[in-house]
């Protein structure tokens, strides 16, 4: 068995095991969560020097790393096939790290202990499988995969309007996820796997202009394709204007539920244009690539803009989600190798930081039990190291120098504004916007008269810092050097940039 | 005509199941109070078919003189309902013991209180349903649905489906106590023998106009040999015909009967009904429809067509308004038959006709898995309740007190909506992709936006289970029978939901390997010569 395949499965079992321990023992529970993430952690970690820096992936089979591939449904010319290039790479890394810390993080859930480890495990192995699969079916069935636990996670261990918000989640992204499977479905039947002849679900071959056949020809529907696609993954990410299941979602799950939604599930919306829409459909991206550039920029203004009248702390967090995801859409719409590599490292980056901050907003809310940000005043008496902290996560929001944030934000820019310069420029405002909302927060939580209710509140503990200074280490780190991760993608984006920008536009 | 012994080898798993059925007949008049022994020569009876039923797989075939066919796809069709048979007499038992223990005291006293009356003889008390009797109409019925399924002749589809139906008026009105039962049995009684007439009226209208016809591949021939020139009388029959058929399938606009009987009869006869003679009914329509009068596509084609789109729509928009499970289930089975019925309309053209039969065998095999654990479950749950009775509003909170038997109704909801990794999400997909491979791709539009109003109520009874709060505690007992049951349905669902591969290419080589048997004697009503000869 290869690694990605342990990577991906061995969280399933563990989900398995944790079905089967006994109920009345909560800590087993956690502390097995834990052995099995840190295990996926151990392995994503020990990947690391082994991965080749210098080669490409993307639509190439030779030059994918751990490839692994068998016969998996023949009757269909189905296969598991999975395997990492440099865009996929640092997202399992990212996944596997956060589902690492999000255990602990899940330490105040009392309430069906055994089945939240279980989904939580569950849907780790969706969210693996889904960067690594190269096979669209495989891959439609790992998104798939993802869809219930997330569905149960907030509907069963989320706030009063769980119910509403879980259901809101589900049917937007379902009916993303019939969009996608509609347009697998007219790949698989136009694309010929070039030695069989017969039809395929491997994305690679899919990406190989030459096996195109059938409607797959017709301009038109190549425009359809991209749509389709585009839905499916806008409503993923998300985009203006199906955007609005993800402030719902943010504010009725639990802290560790919205950490993954926000720091991996978003991702997946724009990991998938890369590794799906962008080398399939090189000719419709090309010629719609201004479209992804207007929608980035509007999500980074509307995005900012909502964030700073949230009156909720995690509301707040949710909007600069949807802003921070603008950066990524407009930097891999400029289809330069700074634009996508500065996206696809600000989506690990946004990773880091938005994880931090629902940390941080779980970490208020266990001790105050609101998330009002009016409703707090003087914190920084009250809880000095959460203020430190807060503050290196919220700098890192803002793209201060020096913190991750900045080199991702700075990279998406340089690279966009040759392409779209009016749209950059306008997108550069939302970065005053950002600071603006980010600063007033601290300064309303942080600043002025202690609120009396909070003077003794109880500081960060050991344990919340243990799932923080990680994530902040990580951050600070990579803003100062960001080669380490910087340095497992630029071969393949730039190759990904290349392979669009060299296709004539429809 | 000469009898061949190795014809019996057609019917062997009749010949067992009928064995077995009077086998337990005997039993309840020799061994009184042995519900166990009943069930378990039920049960292992049914083993037996089973084996028989792969014991008989041989070159395709006929038998009978072109009376049935002996192949793989009778085979594997054979196999399923002996398998839904067995589910279902494994999950009646502590049905009908409940029912025993249940009986409203009043009719057991009144019975008492006759001083002539014998000491009871029967197994299952004054009151409640005599065991052996219900089991041996189980078979009987599984009996006609094997005979239907591998019918190449009217004659013997006609045979197939009274034997089927006339078992099952019996079992759906087994409860003569309760007057939703009798309710049920009277209406499909009714209904049904008026969808005989329909289906015998389309069979002598299709004798008369193919020259005495009565074996599918003559009536294919002589209907390509009619060419253009084929009667008005020729496509009325086909028509009634289809009318008897879709009337077994519970499709829109003949499926008003089955939410009521489905709600008054038993549920393991539920259970048995809502998969059993659909799967035996859809495949006699693939060889009707998709073998013999492929000709005539053009004609029933467009009307299937609309049955089709017509039946998953409203099954499934009625089925949210449902506030009974059983009556739920009972919609969504009919919007099944809807998806299944894309499969008919594909194997209509000749080049999918394998892959679209293919596609329904498989389809068929999950939906039995998760609609019977489904009914299952109802049943656990119907049992926790004081008053038996079959409300969604039950399941609230049911996640909180059983875990593990919500999890597993919630496995099968969610294999029901068809997502992914689950056996129902494979079904929907080879049945989806035969569609478009027809070129049926408005209809497979009109399914999957289906299966999206499907998930809401499918993910309601999730929705109860696990995020809202008990109202009072329930105490689900389950038995290792039932449990075994559970078991089998929730590990093949996952089974066939990861690792499909096998059953398609099962399902696959079922539906290739499929007869078309003719008549080695063929009698030529116009010929009086021949008329006399045969009378002799």
């Amino acid at each position: 068995m290869g690694s990605l395949t342990l990577l991906t499965f061995i969280p399933a079992a563990g989900a398995a095991i944790v079905a089967l321990l006994p109920r009345d023992n909560p800590k087993l529970v956690r502390w097995f969560s834990i052995l099995v993430t840190g295990i996926v952690l151990a392995i994503a970690v020990s990947l690391y020097p082994q991965f080749d820096r210098g080669i490409v992936g993307i639509d190439q089979e030779a030059t994918f790393q751990f490839v692994e591939k068998g016969a998996w449904i023949p009757a269909f010319n189905i296969n598991y096939f999975v395997g990492v290039d440099g865009l996929s790479f640092p997202m399992v890394l990212l996944t596997a790290l956060l589902c690492f810390l999000c255990i602990p993080a899940s330490w105040g859930i009392t309430k069906g202990v055994k089945g939240y480890h279980a989904l939580f495990l569950l849907l780790e192995t969706g969210m693996i499988g889904v960067f690594v699969a190269l096979d669209f079916f495989l891959f439609y069935v790992f998104w798939e995969i993802m869809l219930l636990p997330m569905y149960f996670l907030i509907g069963i261990w989320g706030g009063p309007r769980r119910v509403y918000a879980a259901i809101k989640f589900f049917i937007y992204t379902l009916i993303g996820s019939l969009l996608m499977l509609i347009v697998m479905l007219v790949f698989y039947f136009n694309v010929r796997d070039p030695v069989t002849g017969a039809n395929t679900f491997n994305m690679l071959h899919m990406m190989s202009q030459a096996n195109h056949g059938g409607i797959m020809s017709l301009n038109h529907v190549r425009v359809l394709l991209f749509f389709g696609l585009y839905i499916c993954f806008a409503i993923k990410v998300p985009v203006f204007p199906f955007h609005t299941w993800l402030p719902d979602a943010h504010v009725e799950a639990p802290t560790a539920v919205s950490v993954i939604l926000a720091g991996i599930l978003l991702k997946m919306g724009t990991y998938g244009l890369l590794r799906i829409s962008y080398p399939i459909l090189p000719d419709a991206t090309h010629s719609f690539a201004w479209f992804l550039a207007v929608m980035g920029m509007i999500n980074i203004i509307y995005g900012a803009f909502c964030a700073m009248a949230q009156k909720d702390l995690k509301k707040l967090v949710a909007y600069s989600s949807i802003s921070h995801m603008g950066f990524v859409m407009l930097g891999m719409s400029a289809l330069t190798d700074a634009g996508i590599n500065g996206a696809v490292f600000q989506m690990f980056n946004h990773g880091t930081i938005t994880a931090m901050l629902f940390l941080l907003v779980g970490v208020i809310y266990d001790r105050a039990h609101h998330r009002e940000i009016d409703g707090f005043g003087g914190l920084a008496n009250v809880m000095p190291r959460y203020l430190g902290i807060t503050s290196v996560a919220f700098f890192a929001g803002m793209g201060l120098p020096g913190l991750s944030g900045f080199i991702s934000e700075a990279m998406c820019f340089i690279g966009a504004f040759p392409v779209w310069r009016t749209l950059t420029i306008i997108s550069i405002g939302g970065i005053v916007i950002t600071a603006a909302y980010l600063l007033w927060t601290i300064q309303r939580m942080f600043f002025g008269e202690t609120n009396p209710k909070y003077a003794d509140l109880p500081e960060i503990n050991g344990r919340e810092l243990f799932t923080l200074l990680p994530l902040a280490a990580i951050v600070i780190f990579l803003g100062i050097w960001p080669h380490p991760i910087l340095g497992l993608m630029n071969t393949s984006l730039s190759y990904l940039g290349e392979l669009v920008r060299s296709v004539a536009p429809l | 005509m000469t009898f061949n012994p190795s014809d019996l080898w057609a019917v062997a798993p009749e010949m067992v199941v009928l064995a077995v059925a009077l086998a337990v007949i005997l039993i309840e008049l020799l061994a009184t109070r042995r519900e166990g022994v009943l069930q378990g020569v039920a049960a292992v009876g049914l083993l037996a078919v089973m084996a028989v039923a792969v014991w008989s797989l041989g070159r395709p075939t006929g038998a009978f003189n072109g009376m049935v066919a002996r192949d793989g796809l009778t085979v594997f069709v054979k196999l399923l309902l002996a398998g839904v048979a067995l589910l279902a007499v494994l999950m009646s038992r502590d049905y009908l013991m409940g029912l025993d223990k249940s009986a409203p005291t009043g009719v057991r006293e009144e019975v008492k209180g006759n001083p002539p009356l014998p000491p009871p003889a029967i197994a299952g008390g004054e009151a409640g349903v005599r065991h052996g009797e219900y089991y041996a109409l189980l078979l009987l019925a599984t009996c006609g649905m094997m005979v239907l399924a591998s019918a190449t002749n009217l004659v013997t589809l006609f045979l197939g489906i009274e034997t089927m139906s006339l078992a099952l008026y019996v079992l759906a009105g087994i409860r003569p106590e309760r007057p939703r039962s009798g309710e049920a049995a009277l209406k499909y009684f009714l209904l049904g023998a008026f969808s005989t007439g329909f289906l015998l009226y389309g069979m002598a209208l299709i004798y008369g106009t193919t020259g005495g016809q009565t074996n599918l591949s003559m009536i294919s021939k002589a209907v390509a040999d009619l060419g253009d020139g084929a009667p008005v009388m020729l496509f009325a029959g086909v028509g009634l015909l289809m009318v008897g058929l879709l009337f077994k399938v519970a499709a829109v606009p003949f499926h008003f009967w089955s939410p009521d009987v489905y709600q008054g009869a038993p549920t393991p006869v539920t259970a048995f009904m809502s998969v059993g003679p659909k799967a035996a009914a859809l495949m006699a329509f693939i060889r009707l429809f998709g073998w013999a009068l492929p000709d005539l596509a053009d004609v029933w084609g467009p009307a299937l067509w609309m049955v089709a789109a017509a039946t998953m729509t409203i099954g499934n928009i009625v089925a949210i308004a449902q506030r009974d499970i059983k009556r739920m289930l009972a919609y969504s089975s009919i919007a099944h038959a809807g998806y299944l019925l894309i499969g008919v309309l594909a194997a209509g053209s000749p080049g999918v006709r394998s892959a679209a039969t293919a596609s329904m065998l498989f389809y068929l095999v999950a939906y039995f898995l998760m609609n019977i654990g489904a009914f299952t479950i109802a049943i656990l749950v119907s049992r926790a309740r004081p008053d038996g009775d079959y409300q969604i509003d039950d399941y609230q909170g049911l996640g909180a007190s059983h875990p593990y038997l919500s999890a597993a109704m919630a496995l099968f909801m969610i294999s029901l909506a068809g997502i992914p990794p689950t056996a129902g999400f494979f079904g929907k997909l080879y049945l989806f992709s035969a569609g478009v491979n027809a070129g049926l791709v408005t209809l497979v539009v009109i399914a999957v936006l289906n299966s999206v109003i499907s998930v809401y109520y499918y993910l309601r009874i999730v929705v109860y289970m696990l995020m809202r709060p008990q109202p009072s505690p329930v105490e689900v007992r389950i038995s290792p029978a039932m449990t075994a049951v559970v078991l089998v349905c929730v590990v093949g669902v996952i089974k066939f939901g990861v690792l499909p591969g096998s059953m398609m290419d099962w399902a696959r080589s079922g539906a290739e390997n499929m007869a078309q048997p003719t008549p080695q004697v063929v009698v030529d009503v116009n010929d009086p010569s021949q008329i006399r000869q045969s009378d002799r």
